[in-house]
């Protein structure tokens, strides 16, 4: 490591699941700063300025939801929460409020890995500005100034709508988002709850795009949550 | 009991009886000249008896009175007149009179029996049918309703039974609560009645002001309820018909009580049931827990007292079956808690309009690793509606059963999954060329903790039955079987009663390229 890497901030009041992510990440080269509580997570996260902050939604002194609320009235930090499987209630709530993704406990290290890698690439790219024009996934090439998309290849004719959902996946490839962020960005925020829409035409989306629409691989659902694009 | 009539005639019937006497006397006058006096005397008598008979004593006293005076006036010399020659005529008007007052009281007696006769054959009818509704209720609640019903056909306006719990309080069951209005006053009276097992309210000494009839419900000297008439017919607490009144009573209070005792014994037995399946399930966990987890802790301690004696492949080998049994462990604690909610009836689906296919899509993405080198062919034809499921809880049935289906079948057979959308129902099939399921045990499977008799091993048998309480849950079905050229087969059914909302077509033109 030429470098030092970026600075990562652990809010976890378990000591094993710390250790194991102090193990995980220090061998890749980040640097850890750790809290036990959400109170110290905060104070951590104004002193040290992180780069990143994983944080358990359950924590002793209240959730990490409202840590997640009071760090996003000031800063853009990428967050990523931990929570226990078949509470996504919780993770919806902590992705609208401002959270960037999350991990499921419980978790592999190369899943771990991934979903900090996407997180901090996506802000670097929307502290740079506008992104690349043309973005490829696998067999997916999407011409963001031509508007214009291209399976292995071949051109798909796609309807406005379709052509925003789509772009808006592929501009956060990698990355989870919610129904109701999907639903306000592509329909508007009077259309929040009409999740139908965005499962119609999520599978209208699939029948163009995907070889097997009933196994997708570029569109996938994240039950309960939202979906997200396939990393490139 | 609400048609009886009381013991008085009306003016019609006097108007009649006059008619009668006057027929009488008309056919007497027509036929004077053939008529012997014996002969008139007994065209009288016929009259008084018709009238006796056929309109009660009132009118058939009138007729006798009537018949004397007509029989003097026309009859009896000095004739037009009501003054008597002889002795002997006086002795033929008291005789006429007499006999009018003995047959009048002979047919009111006639009469009075018949009636109770009729009231007797109703009673009797009523008990029946009301016995006859009673016998398969299947709760207190619906019995107190069904009893309240046919006590206001019988006794008066509208009536509720209100039920006594342990606590000895007592309450309208829920079904009835709108259909009775009861004042606090009403209430008030028949919470009297319940603490003294004594009737009260209109019709008796106690509250006698009250619109209600209060009747104790009672087996032995066991309370039981109240039944409440409301604004009872006149006359129903009266003495001759309380005998009824309490034998309806008994009948409702022995009804009730056959409901609680059964209701009592179905929640000993649940109760029983629950705690050895809590046992049965504790001793499954503790040993599917025990083994993944003596696999890890041997395969952990090797590694960390290693002392440079373990090659790299064994190493590799160690490592490796710490992460599967971990994974193992995982996979049975979330199959434990899902059993445990749904057992404890915290599942309650949160619904939502999605397109089958990407539930059973992303049930297919989650098994990704586990489905490697399968072949699994889905139909799902263009056009299945969108369906009303939990999507989280539905990608969990197809889970289970796709982790199922490799489990229990050799590693190349092929899995295929298609669906069929008729009007009112969905249904898909999930189908699999392994050994099948043993015949007889097609429902046993669906039971907690059966593993299969050729189970390779692993994981409580949890996966069918989680499968079967959210398909319940959602008001669908899942069922087992064997499919023609071998193989096992999951039917689910999933009702389509409501309809899918609609999702406008956008309108094409300006596509994006």
């Amino acid at each position: 490591m030429s470098e030092p890497g970026p600075v990562v901030l652990i809010v976890e009041d378990e000591p094993q699941l710390r250790r194991f992510l102090r193990t995980a990440l220090g061998v890749q080269g980040y640097r850890l700063v750790e809290a036990e509580t959400a109170h110290e997570g905060l104070i951590a996260a104004t002193t040290h300025n992180p780069e990143l902050i994983l944080l358990d939604i359950g924590l002793p002194d209240g959730n990490g939801i409202d840590l997640t609320r009071r760090i996003r009235e000031w800063s853009r930090v990428p967050i990523i929460v931990i929570s226990a499987r078949g509470k996504e209630d919780d993770k919806v709530t902590a992705l609208d409020a401002g959270a960037d993704d999350y991990l499921t406990k419980p978790f592999g290290v190369n899943e771990l890995l991934a979903r900090i890698r996407v997180a901090l690439r996506h802000a670097q790219s929307s502290a740079a500005g506008p992104g690349e024009p043309v973005l490829e996934i696998g067999p997916l090439r999407l011409d963001l100034t031509r508007r214009e998309v291209l399976v292995s290849g071949t051109q798909i004719h796609l309807t406005p709508l379709e052509y925003r959902l789509l772009a808006l996946l592929a501009q956060n490839a990698g990355k989870v988002l919610t129904h109701r962020q999907i639903l306000k960005e592509v329909w508007g925020p009077g259309s929040v709850n009409e999740t139908h829409y965005l499962r119609v035409f999520m599978a209208q989306l699939r029948r163009k795009i995907e070889p097997d629409p009933a196994r997708p691989r570029l569109l996938l659902t994240e039950p309960g949550v939202g979906y997200r694009m396939r990393e490139s | 009991m609400k048609q009886q009539q009381p013991e008085t005639a009306s003016w019609p019937a006097y108007g009649q009886a006059l008619a009668l006497v006057v027929g009488s006397s008309g056919i007497a006058l027509l036929g004077r000249t053939a008529f012997h006096l014996p002969d008139v005397v007994m065209l009288y008598l016929l009259a008084i008896l018709i009238a006796s008979f056929r309109f009660g004593r009132g009118p058939s006293i009138t007729a006798a009175a009537l018949s004397v005076a007509t029989y003097d006036f026309f009859f009896v010399p000095p004739f037009y007149t009501l003054s008597v020659e002889h002795a002997r005529h006086v002795m033929t008007f008291a005789m006429m009179f007499g006999l009018g007052l003995v047959v009048s009281n002979l047919a009111a007696r006639l009469r009075q029996e018949k009636q109770q006769a009729k009231v007797r054959e109703e009673h009797t009818a009523a008990l029946y049918a009301l016995s006859r509704e009673l016998v398969g209720v299947p709760d207190a609640g619906e019995a107190a309703v069904i009893a309240a019903q046919h006590a206001a056909a019988v006794f008066g306006e509208s009536a509720a039974v209100l039920l006594r719990d342990r606590a000895g309080k007592l309450s309208l069951p829920a079904a009835a609560a709108s259909a009775v209005p009861l004042t606090p006053t009403d209430l008030g009276a028949a919470q009297w009645v319940n603490e003294n097992s004594r009737p009260a309210g209109a019709g008796t000494e106690i509250f006698p002001g009250a619109s209600v009839a209060c009747i104790p419900l009672t087996v032995g000297l066991a309370p039981l309820g109240v039944l409440v008439l409301i604004r009872p017919a006149p006359g129903v607490m009266a003495s001759e018909h309380r005998d009824f009144l309490e034998v309806f009573a008994r009948q409702v209070a022995f009804a009730i009580e056959r409901v609680r005792l059964a209701e009592e014994a179905k929640a000993a037995t649940l109760r029983a049931s629950s705690e050895s399946m809590r046992s049965s399930l504790l001793s499954a966990i503790s040993h599917d827990l025990r083994s993944p987890l003596a696999a890890i802790t041997g395969a952990g301690t090797a590694l960390r007292d290693d002392l440079g004696r373990l090659g790299g492949e064994q190493r590799a080998e160690l490592v490796d079956t710490i992460c599967t049994e971990a994974e193992r462990m995982e996979r049975l604690i979330a199959n434990v808690l899902d059993m445990v909610r749904i057992e404890s009836g915290g599942m309650a689906p949160r619904r939502d309009w999605v397109p089958l296919e990407e539930v059973l899509g992303s049930a297919l993405l989650r098994l990704d690793a586990t489905l490697q080198g399968r072949e699994v062919a889905t139909d799902l034809p263009e056009g299945l509606p969108l369906i009303p499921v939990d999507p989280v809880l539905f990608e969990q049935v197809f889970v289970n059963l796709l982790e199922n289906a490799v489990k229990y079948t050799p590693a190349a057979s092929p899995i295929e999954i298609s669906a069929r959308a008729s009007g009112t129902e969905l249904e898909i099939r999930l189908a699999d060329r392994g050994p099948g399921i043993p015949v007889g045990e097609e429902e046993r499977i669906f039971e907690k903790f059966d593993r299969g008799e050729h189970a390779g091993g692993g994981g409580v048998g949890l996966g069918l039955p989680i499968c079967r309480g959210i398909m319940q849950a959602h008001g669908g079905t899942i069922v087992a079987g064997n499919r023609p050229g071998g193989g096992a087969e999951f039917r689910i059914r999933l009702p389509l009663t409501e309809t899918p909302p609609t999702v406008a077509a956008e309108p094409t033109g300006e596509a994006a390229a």
